[in-house]
């Protein structure tokens, strides 16, 4: 037997060993044990999480020829795989003719659906169920996926699908709903400890909790990765795994350095920073690494200096924390933010451009020349209160000068900014338009004239003396039109219709003079307008659309090149990082 | 095939390890800067496992038949995937699968050894992941890569991964000149200007360049026009722009009055002095900035070169 790596070897053979996945191995073994099988599942969730592992349990379970096992409780079914029969033997070995595991990354295409769909049909050769287990099945082209939908939804008794992907997404919807699906999570740290002391402890491996911990919080959660970083580590570093050699294997920084570097980041100590960073990198520390755990460093802190009470949440070792503590009392949480955001900028930097050592140089130097940041509320409140001092003074003097503080009146600013949003609006609008806007705005405000219902119930009296007279201009021309007051014995009649206007001639109008003349007892004058209401609406809508399409590297470039703010850039030697509208 | 490694010591350590304690797993994933060494350590890893006289020391003896014929590059247990064309393809990853499944004809071990891995294709990558994970008995995969961040993590979560680093400075220019017999000037020059990476450093020495120059012209002009002459300049040199970044960030240091023993160019420090006062920090910042994109553009996008570097030499004159 060649040599097989940990991840391989300590493959669980039984459900009970399967890590952090209870919600699924259980919903399985339950489905096994009351023999309802689904005929088609769908595991994802993140690599090295155990959904192949699983898919091949299952596989061994339902097709177990001794279902039953003796347990404390008698002779039961348990759902597990009992590993002694020939089913689960071959199984394991991958010798079954009845379990079909297929790789379908290198097979995608429509023809080996084609093949799958042909075999399909076929009674399993030994077994009770003939089971496909398909794995990377994010990759099958479309009409792979297609040339499966309708064997997926009704497949023969004896046929199992199972199909494992860490893309969920690449799925058709078509392919999801003929599942069932089971979701893989990440494993919590404790979990993955334990899973690699229990490794280490049968390997004959000595590692200390601390070391397991390390592998565990380096894994991201996957199984998988841990189990093969200590296998790493077992093969370059032998049986006895501490702190100091594994930390020097990985590459990940001494923890002397990396305290002396946040340490200077904290204090603002610029020439300590880069020595330390300089020696970091003499030692050939992986330096995106100890950026990982700079910011990890920092977000504790961050925590601590929030509330102290946070304790739970700090990630750090425990032995550190009133180390830490101390630390966070130094310092404010709004500063470490802004530490918090260079440092992932400049992550992001390095993923992007590589070049870690000079990216991290320049976030040091960024960081030493945060001024201590003055919230923006404090600064109107001392604005305000300069105001106050301002208008005592004046009032004391009895000087009529204005506030030298240019605050624009409140009702002046809106009106400014009306002018400013609708330049265009007022361009295409023609000269009688802009009356009916101005007469609208008026309208708010009736000065001695008649009120909007009022008026409305005159028009309703008008239009139905016109529907006798003259329908075609009641039903036609002015179907929809509105009547505004403009002026003492003005009336504006705007229309709803943009071709109703060329239809009514001198003797229409009259005989709409006529009859308001009537109704209201005395002489009136109406203008006719067709309406811009809804076109204007429109047109509100529109602008701002059209800004929003610009892109936010167009938007920050307009306002890099922008007069008024260029100055205020080189003024403070400042740079634009987001524009939020 | 050089029986010695110059530097990467820890990763040589932990191979010979493996080997010794025939503890070789199935897929290894080397991943370090272009000219650092992945390759050569590659195939001396493969050397490792194949050579047949096995000695305690674990260093390949050169002079059994499986040396000499790696060292002449047909042994037939050992098979280097390079990029076909700018990719690596699904087909030549589907002739890998069908190839590994044989017994190794010659040695105890069949070696797969796949070079410029992020440029495989996304269908290529995905077909291998089943071949990473359980890879037939007696036999490697090695991947090289330039750029861990772009593979996929359900590659990199089935391989061990070793990361190689540039190696520090002074060990690289003793290196150099043992194994080259050059002048300590001239060593330590090329050691300070490949930034610790052996393979630059030697073709900084063939190509005779050892000293660390003089201030780029783009960093003193300031009239627009000359942008253009400049970019023409920088087309005809491959690693100019990879240089450019190192003088402004001497720069950017010695504006915070960083010591001298960060600086890179040492013998023009008191020429870019005299540059401080002309750029701000952020000038600077935008400046590294501006030089990185303009290099992901031509090795990325099929932006025309020309344009994209006479972009950037206006940009740094104008110091935006």
């Amino acid at each position: 037997m060649s040599y097989e790596v940990f991840a391989q070897k300590w493959r669980p053979q039984y459900f009970q060993d399967v890590v952090g996945q209870a919600h699924v191995t259980a919903t399985l073994q339950n489905q096994i044990r009351s023999e309802r099988l689904g005929h088609a599942y769908l595991f994802w969730g993140p690599r090295g999480t155990g959904k192949t592992t699983v898919a091949r349990l299952f596989a061994k379970a339902v097709n177990c020829l001794n279902p039953t096992q003796e347990t404390d409780l008698g002779i039961v079914k348990t759902g597990e795989p009992c590993n002694q029969c020939d089913a689960c033997k071959e199984i394991t070995q991958g010798s079954s003719f009845d379990v079909i595991e297929m790789d379908a990354a290198s097979n995608r295409g429509i023809d080996t659906i084609r093949d799958l769909r042909e075999n399909v049909k076929l009674s399993p050769a030994a077994y009770k169920y003939k089971i496909y287990i398909i794995d990377e099945v994010h990759m099958l082209t479309t009409e792979g996926f297609n040339a499966l939908l309708k064997t997926l939804e009704e497949p023969p008794a004896h046929v199992i699908f199972i199909m494992a992907t860490t893309e969920h997404s690449q799925i058709p919807k078509t392919i999801v709903s003929r599942c069932q699906d089971f979701d893989f999570r990440h494993l919590i740290p404790e979990q993955i400890t334990s899973r690699l002391k229990l490794i280490a402890d049968d390997e004959g491996i000595s590692a200390d909790s601390e070391v397991l911990s390390l592998i565990a919080r380096q894994s991201e959660g996957c199984l998988r990765d841990a189990e093969n970083l200590l296998e790493r580590l077992f093969s370059s570093v032998g049986k006895e795994l501490t702190l100091d050699n594994v930390e020097e294997t990985l590459g990940l920084s001494s923890s002397n350095l990396l305290h002396e570097l946040t340490e200077a980041i904290a204090g603002r100590d610029l020439g300590v920073g880069l020595a330390a960073l300089n020696q970091l990198s003499i030692q050939g520390m992986d330096l995106a690494q100890c950026l990982h755990q700079l910011i990890a460093h920092f977000r504790d802190l961050r925590l601590l200096a929030i509330d102290n009470n946070l304790e739970d949440l700090v990630q750090s070792p425990k032995s550190e924390l009133s180390d830490l503590k101390e630390k966070a009392e130094q310092i404010s949480a709004e500063r470490l933010s802004r530490i918090i955001k260079i440092l992932m900028h400049t992550n992001r930097e390095i993923k992007e451009y590589g070049y870690a050592q000079l990216h991290l140089e320049s976030a040091l130097i960024q960081i030493n020349s945060i001024k201590e940041t003055i919230q923006l509320d404090e600064i109107v409140n001392k604005l305000i209160a300069i105001e106050q001092k301002v208008a005592n003074s004046e009032m004391e003097s009895g000087t009529t000068s204005t506030s030298i503080l240019p605050i624009i009146p409140k009702t002046k600013l809106t009106e400014s900014i009306m002018d400013v949003e609708s330049p265009t609006l007022s361009m295409q609008e023609s000269e009688s338009d802009r009356r009916t806007s101005e007469a609208e705005i008026g309208k708010t405000q009736p000065k001695t004239l008649r009120s909007l219902d009022e008026l409305s119930e005159i028009w309703e009296e008008v239009m139905a003396q016109l529907k006798e007279t003259s329908p075609q201009l009641a039903f036609g021309t002015f179907r929809g039109a509105n009547p505004i007051q403009d002026g003492e014995d003005r009336i504006k009649i705007v229309c709803a219709h943009d071709a109703s206007l060329s239809f009514i001639d001198d003797e229409a109008r009259k005989s709409i003079i006529n009859k308001l003349s009537e109704i209201i007892g005395k002489p009136i004058q109406i203008e006719l307008v067709k309406t811009e209401v809804d076109t204007q609406t429109d047109e509100i809508t529109e602008a701002p659309k059209k800004e929003v399409k610009t892109t936010p590297m167009m938007r920050k470039r307009q306002a890099e090149e922008d007069e008024q703010i260029q100055p205020v850039l080189d003024l403070f030697d400042a740079s634009i990082l987001e524009i939020q509208i | 095939m050089p029986n010695k490694i110059i530097g990467h010591q820890n990763i040589i350590t932990q191979l010979q390890n493996a080997v010794a304690s025939e503890r070789v797993a199935g897929a290894y994933l080397f991943s370090g800067e272009q000219g650092i060494g992945k390759e050569t350590v590659a195939l001396y890893f493969s050397n490792l496992i194949l050579c047949e006289n096995t000695t305690d020391e674990v260093i390949p003896c050169s002079e059994c038949r499986a040396c000499r014929k790696i060292k002449n590059g047909n042994h037939p247990d050992l098979r280097i995937i390079r990029p076909d064309g700018a990719q690596i393809k699904i087909d030549q990853m589907r002739e890998l699968q069908q190839q590994i499944v044989y017994q190794p004809l010659e040695g105890e071990r069949k070696i797969f050894i796949i070079a410029n891995t992020e440029m495989m294709n996304d269908s290529a990558a995905n077909s291998l992941l089943k071949t990473l994970e359980e890879p037939p008995a007696a036999s490697t995969i090695i991947l090289l890569t330039e750029n861990l961040k772009t593979m996929l993590p359900t590659i990199r979560s089935r391989c061990q991964i070793l990361t190689f680093y540039p190696m520090p400075t002074e060990e690289l220019s003793k290196a150099l000149m043992d194994s080259l017999s050059i002048d300590t000037e001239a060593a330590s020059a090329a050691a300070i200007l490949s930034r610790g990476v052996i393979g630059k450093a030697i073709t900084l020495i063939e190509k005779g360049i050892t000293e660390s120059g003089t201030v780029p012209a783009i960093m003193m002009e300031t009239d627009l026009l000359a942008a253009f002459r400049l970019a023409e300049a920088f087309e005809n040199e491959q690693e100019s722009l990879d240089d450019l970044i190192t003088w402004y960030r001497d720069l950017m240091l010695l504006q915070q009055d960083a010591p001298k023993e960060y600086i890179t160019h040492t013998d023009a420090i008191e020429q870019l002095q005299t540059l401080v006062p002309r750029y701000s920090n952020n000038r600077l910042e935008r400046a590294i900035k501006n030089i990185f994109q303009t290099k992901m553009l031509i090795q990325k996008t099929n932006v025309p070169k020309m344009l994209a570097l006479e972009v950037m030499c206006i940009k740094l004159i104008q110091g935006r």
